[in-house]
């Protein structure tokens, strides 16, 4: 609608009123107002007509006469602005009421964030003061371990000596059991020796940094071999090794590893010559290595039990050992982020088999 | 040439370093049983060792060794610092020192060698072992006289 003609028309409505009286005129002004509002003229501009209008037309009349209706038309016509107000304000008040619920909110998230925050700090403080009083105690152990070592070889080294000299310098006064005795005594004493660097190479393992580098294991294993020439000529053992692979391991390890599976594979050997097949196979991002024998096997019930410190299945003079081999193996295997673990029947041999992550290509070193 | 032959005809000096009664014992048993194959001058800690070294009183007849055999735990002073004042004394680096110890441990023999020590060797466990290493002292003694001998 022409704001223009609007105007018009409703000076008109208002001059016909005030000319005539009769309240059509009014009604009219009136309607076209309202009807303004609808079609979207602002309020303002409605009162501004009105204004217009009552300052063109009023002076000639009595205010009372115009100013009654015209205040009702403003109320009718302000009231929707007066709702919009009212809705507003509401709208404000609400809206602030909001506010403060999502401060309290934030406070409250804040305070949680906080003390979530000082908890986990001070769970990261628990876990850093455990692992430094692990380290601590892990140094003192391996400290205790070299010192007791040292201090318990010192005086075997005496009992071995003067007692071996007591053989050699005295020989005539010794008869044929005096002589065993004295090879008792001095067997008891290598035996201990024995243990005492074995328990020392278990502490070893575990205290030094691990040099990890791609370690061909078909190399560790022949060196392993090398190392064992003795044992496996004296007991004309026979030993296949099928491909092996390069692994991240500590090399060192790896050859221990070996020596102790091999070593053991043919310790405890049955009737037949001794045979042992090393193999390896992939399975998911790990590679598993098996040392297969032709022994005496193992019943299942000791499968967890061997891999202790200390057990021994078997009476010495049956088979010698210390009962720390397999539990060094278990330790070198694990410390490479492995597993290792035994099948097998009695009479029909042992299968050691360990496993090594596989080194996602392109991170290796 | 006289100073040639009696070089050849003389038995090895050496000087052990050691305080436990035990192992000079035994050291002195196989000297003996091997038919005394060097003449072993013993002092029981690392402050006699020096004063040996510097023929101060007591010692002051004493002869220079061909050879030290030095243990590491030592009273008084340690076979370390013992190993350091030899080596680090012009008149006396030149004596080969062969480190016994019971301790294997690789740190320890590491720091030995580091300390310019000329053999380290752990303290035989067996007495087949020891009647080796006295021999061995013996031919080393002897070896080194004659290199010693024939750079001169």
């Amino acid at each position: 609608m022409n704001g223009m003609a609007l105007q018009d028309r409703y000076f008109d409505s208002l001059s016909r009123f005030l000319k005539t009286r009769e309240e059509a005129g009014l009604r009219e002004a009136y309607e076209l107002g309202r009807q303004a509002l609808a079609e979207g003229t602002g309020v303002l501009e409605v009162v501004t007509f009105h204004h217009e209008a009552a300052s063109r037309l009023v002076p000639a009349l009595a205010w009372e006469e115009v100013m009654a209706p015209a205040a009702a038309f403003l109320r009718e016509a302000l009231s929707p602005f007066e709702m919009m107000q009212r809705g507003f304000r509401e709208t404000v008040l609400s809206l602030r009421a909001r506010a403060e619920e999502l401060r309290d909110a934030n406070e409250k998230l804040r305070e949680l964030n906080e003390s979530l925050e000082k908890r986990v700090s001070e769970g990261v403080r628990a876990v850093e003061m455990r692992a430094r009083e692990l380290a601590r105690v892990n140094g003192e152990l391996q400290q205790f371990v070299l010192v007791a070592s040292h201090d318990l070889k010192e005086p075997l080294r005496m009992i071995v000596g003067f007692v071996q000299l007591l053989e050699r310098r005295f020989p005539e006064n010794l008869d044929e059991s005096s002589r065993q005795y004295i090879r008792f005594a001095v067997d008891a004493a290598h035996r201990i020796q024995q243990l005492i660097e074995d328990l020392l190479s278990y502490t070893r393992i575990g205290g030094g940094e691990l040099v990890l580098k791609g370690t061909d294991l078909g190399d560790a294993l022949k060196e392993a071999l090398l190392n064992l020439k003795l044992t496996l000529e004296e007991a004309n053992a026979e030993v296949h090794a099928g491909p092996l692979p390069t692994a991240l391991a500590d090399r060192s390890l790896m050859v221990l590893l070996f020596q102790n599976l091999v070593g053991n594979a043919v310790k405890f050997r049955g009737p037949d010559r001794p045979r042992v097949w090393v193999d390896s196979r992939e399975e998911g991002n790990e590679w598993v290595i098996s040392v297969r024998d032709n022994g005496i096997g193992i019943e299942e019930k000791y499968f967890g039990k061997i891999f202790e410190v200390f057990q021994r299945l078997h009476a010495r003079d049956q088979y010698p050992g210390t009962g720390i081999g397999l539990a060094l193996c278990r330790k070198i295997v694990e410390q490479h982020g492995g597993r290792i673990w035994v099948g097998s029947s009695p009479g029909k041999g042992s299968v050691f088999n360990f496993s090594l992550p596989k080194v996602v290509e392109g991170s290796g070193t | 040439m006289t100073v040639l032959k009696r070089s050849q005809n003389r038995m090895p000096e050496v000087l052990l370093v050691e305080d436990n009664p035990g192992d000079v014992m035994l050291l002195k048993e196989i000297v003996r049983m091997t038919d005394h194959p060097i003449r072993l001058n013993v002092v029981r800690d690392g402050l006699d060792a020096i004063a040996f070294l510097s023929r101060e009183g007591v010692f002051s007849g004493q002869k220079e060794p061909d050879m030290i055999l030095l243990d590491l735990n030592l009273p008084k002073m340690d076979g370390r610092e013992v190993l350091a004042q030899i080596k680090g004394n012009a008149k006396w680096s030149h004596i080969p020192v062969m480190v016994l110890t019971s301790s294997v441990g690789e740190k320890e023999m590491r720091d030995a060698l580091r300390q310019r020590a000329d053999y380290f060797i752990p303290k035989p466990m067996d007495l087949d072992h020891c009647v080796v290493l006295v021999k061995r002292i013996e031919s080393l003694c002897l070896q080194n006289g004659k290199d010693l001998e024939g750079s001169r």
